[in-house]
């Protein structure tokens, strides 16, 4: 047996409303990035839970003090309990892939997190001191370099890993990326979300709606372009289950991601060395959650035809390409390069 | 099945070298250290600017001041007033050793008054940053007290406080229950070119009998001081502006993240000592360092103040009183006092002569 079959390694992308695990054991997860603790006595003998994660925390909030506790896929800034909300998160997705939590048995993790591509180094340090304990060895990478490392595509290939709190860019020219190769933008699912809610209000201002139904209409049928069909959904509208046609709006508020993308890949690719621009606009690769969004691949690549043409296409696993890719840098690094990581 | 690419697949020891540049960052990021920029790897231009550049600026910097004395402004006295940024960063050169520095013998002969006429050092605009907002409300009490209004109550019971006194100006980052998000708050106060920054939160401890306030700091990477000054010394350069003051950034955020210490452990003290009187069993959590985003981007020496514990239940009950709130806002306004009093304080140096000894 070799030393590594010791040791569990693990890609995380920690997102800001879904974060996933890939590990050596062949196990892989994904959970909403949400966490609840009880309100209060009542609450806790109801759910008979000190503390709930992700869909089950959605599905009892009434009962909870929720938190989402990342913000544009970084630790938010504050309060110890949104501290305490990573923690518990990192440790769920941990036992999801059979971490032990005190980890008796002397069971050796090593992690490969993922963050957006624009994340300073001061939140990198804050991600390594949340783990601290947890792993025993960990990495913090760009999220679209892991991606481009899981797909094996690290030269003249542009990575546009779209998650609900950032959209991150990374050009790949077989060289580690530097800051002038990589971009963040703020326009992403949460946005689309704000947005999907705002016009469905201006059309229905009886209706009554939150975030969480908002964003579950958006997951099960955004689109761009032509819609395929219409897109209806159920709301109360004072206190009545009403159905609302929000067609119009949900195209609306996920085209409003078209642009500031689109600018964004045409600026970074003219960034590129004049002789290889071309080959990197045949290779544009989008992963992340939210390039779920259909006909985005089609619309981004209509938006290259007029810069020479180009071709956009989503990977495949979208929502697993970050953990998978860190899980392939944790399994590349050299025991020595542990050891130098060590928590 | 990922789609066809073409030629995106790299040699398996490119990939070994993308790996070891990815640990190489990793290891800069546990020691708490910025990792190179590859340029800088380069060692020789970052003597070159380290030991030319810089006491060039300097030496610019200082060449201000005797023009300003003959225009009749400054009297001759043996204090030089504080901060300087770029004054600081100069090492001057050791005796025989030869640099732009020598070429203003005149300034290094002997301690040279510094007119504050020429570089006012007071403080003249705080921004206050009341935590939260909106629809992020913070911390809850099981009583629905939020974090987010009573942070802004201090706020604007600390703005009144300060617009007291003459000659200084207060802005807030938010002055309605509005989500303002971190970068815009740092925005807001680099764009209004505020001297101090004071972000205001209540702190939530596990378990929930601890109780006590505690002040944050951290060093800013950029400032508009040096920005300008290397603008006008390094034209001729070879870099760009962006080159060298991410050289200096190591540097520099020393000097700033001092100013903030400085500027947390008044506030710090202040608050303890205010409110120790109303709650004996407060604790001074003290002043710490940490990673807070909204410190890191404003260019300003700036603080994160803990100033009550919404978690602990006595300290809830006391938030709801106007009282124990305007006793906070007091605190933190005598805080401030505290440092801009110090910041004014002529502070006496050592300064060195042309031949490296101190004088």
């Amino acid at each position: 047996m070799s030393k590594k079959d010791d040791i569990l390694f693990v890609g995380i992308d920690l997102g800001t409303s879904q974060s996933s695990i890939t590990a050596s054991n062949g196990q892989r997860h994904v959970v909403k990035s949400l966490v609840g603790w009880p309100l209060d006595m009542v609450s806790r003998k109801v759910l008979k839970k000190d503390v709930l994660i992700g869909q089950e925390a959605l599905d009892n909030r009434p009962m909870l003090d929720l938190h989402r506790p990342l913000e544009r896929g970084l630790i938010k800034e504050g309060s110890e309990k949104d501290l305490a909300a990573v923690r518990e998160l990192l440790q769920n997705l941990l036992s999801l892939v059979g971490v032990n939590g005190k980890r008796e048995s002397g069971q050796r993790v090593r992690a490969v997190v993922g963050v957006p591509a624009e994340a300073m180094r001061i939140n990198k340090q804050q991600l390594r001191n949340t783990l601290t304990g947890m792993v025993d060895g960990l990495m913090v990478v760009s999220e679209p370099f892991a991606v481009a490392y899981g797909k094996d595509a690290l030269l003249h290939t542009l990575i546009i890993d779209m998650g609900a709190g950032t959209t991150d860019f990374c050009v790949m020219m077989g060289r580690y990326p530097t800051d002038d190769d990589q971009r963040t933008l703020p326009n992403a699912g949460d946005s689309v979300d704000e947005q999907l809610s705002k016009l469905v209000r201006e059309r229905y201002p009886d209706a009554q709606l939150s975030m969480h139904m908002v964003r579950e209409w958006k997951e099960g049928n955004s689109f761009v372009g032509k819609p395929k069909s219409r897109v209806t959904v159920e709301a109360p509208i004072k206190g009545k289950p009403t159905e609302l046609d929000i067609t119009a709006e949900l195209r609306t508020a996920c085209e409003s991601l078209l642009g500031p993308i689109a600018e964004t890949m045409v600026d970074l690719v003219a960034r590129v060395e004049p002789e290889y621009q071309q080959r990197v606009r045949q290779n544009v690769m989008l992963a992340g959650c939210c390039s779920l969004i259909g006909g985005l691949p089609e619309a981004l690549q209509e938006s290259l035809n007029e810069f020479g043409g180009g071709r956009v296409s989503r990977v495949a696993d979208p929502v697993f390409a970050g953990s998978d890719g860190g899980l392939s840098i944790a399994n590349d690094a050299a025991d020595s390069d542990w050891e130098k990581l060590a928590t | 099945m990922d789609p066809d690419r073409s030629g995106t697949t790299v040699s398996a020891k490119q990939r070994r070298e993308l790996l070891k540049a990815v640990v190489r960052e990793n290891v800069y990021i546990k020691a708490g250290k910025r990792p190179p920029l590859p340029w800088e790897r380069r060692r020789w231009r970052r003597w070159l600017v380290i030991g030319v550049v810089v006491p060039a600026i300097a030496a610019g910097s200082l060449l201000l001041i005797p023009a300003a004395a003959s225009r009749g402004t400054a009297e001759v006295t043996s204090v030089v007033t504080r901060p300087i940024a770029a004054r600081r960063t100069v090492k001057a050169p050791a005796p025989g050793e030869t640099n732009a520095l020598a070429a203003a013998p005149r300034l290094l002969g002997e301690p040279r008054p510094l007119n504050r006429a020429v570089f006012p050092v007071g403080v003249r605009r705080i921004v206050l940053d009341p935590g939260h907002g909106g629809k992020d409300i913070g911390s809850r009490t099981p009583d629905g007290a939020l974090e987010k209004d009573i942070t802004l109550d201090i706020a604007l019971r600390l703005r009144d406080l300060l617009r007291k006194q003459e000659g200084i100006e207060v802005l807030l980052t938010r002055e309605k229950d509005e989500q303002v998000v971190l970068r815009e708050r740092a925005r807001f106060a680099n764009d209004r070119k505020a001297d101090l920054f004071v972000s205001i939160h209540l702190n939530w401890l596990v378990p929930a009998t601890n109780r006590g306030v505690e002040t944050f700091f951290l060093g800013p990477t950029e400032d508009p001081f040096l920005v300008q000054l290397t603008s006008r010394e390094n034209r001729e350069s070879g870099y760009s502006l962006a080159d060298v003051r991410r050289l200096l950034d190591g540097i520099y955020l020393d000097l700033r993240q001092q100013e903030s210490q400085q500027l947390a452990s008044a506030i710090q003290r202040s608050l303890y000592r205010s409110l120790k009187e109303e709650t004996p069993a407060l604790r001074d959590r003290g002043v710490k360092s940490a990673p807070f985003l909204v410190l890191v981007t404003t260019e300003m020496p700036a603080i994160l103040a803990e100033v009550s514990c919404l978690s602990n239940e006595n300290e809830a009950a006391l938030l709801a009183t106007a009282e124990y709130r305007q006793g906070i806002a007091e605190a933190l306004r005598a805080g401030i006092d505290a440092y801009t009093a110090k910041l004014a304080q002529p502070v006496v140096t050592t300064a060195r002569t042309a031949t490296g000894s101190p004088t």
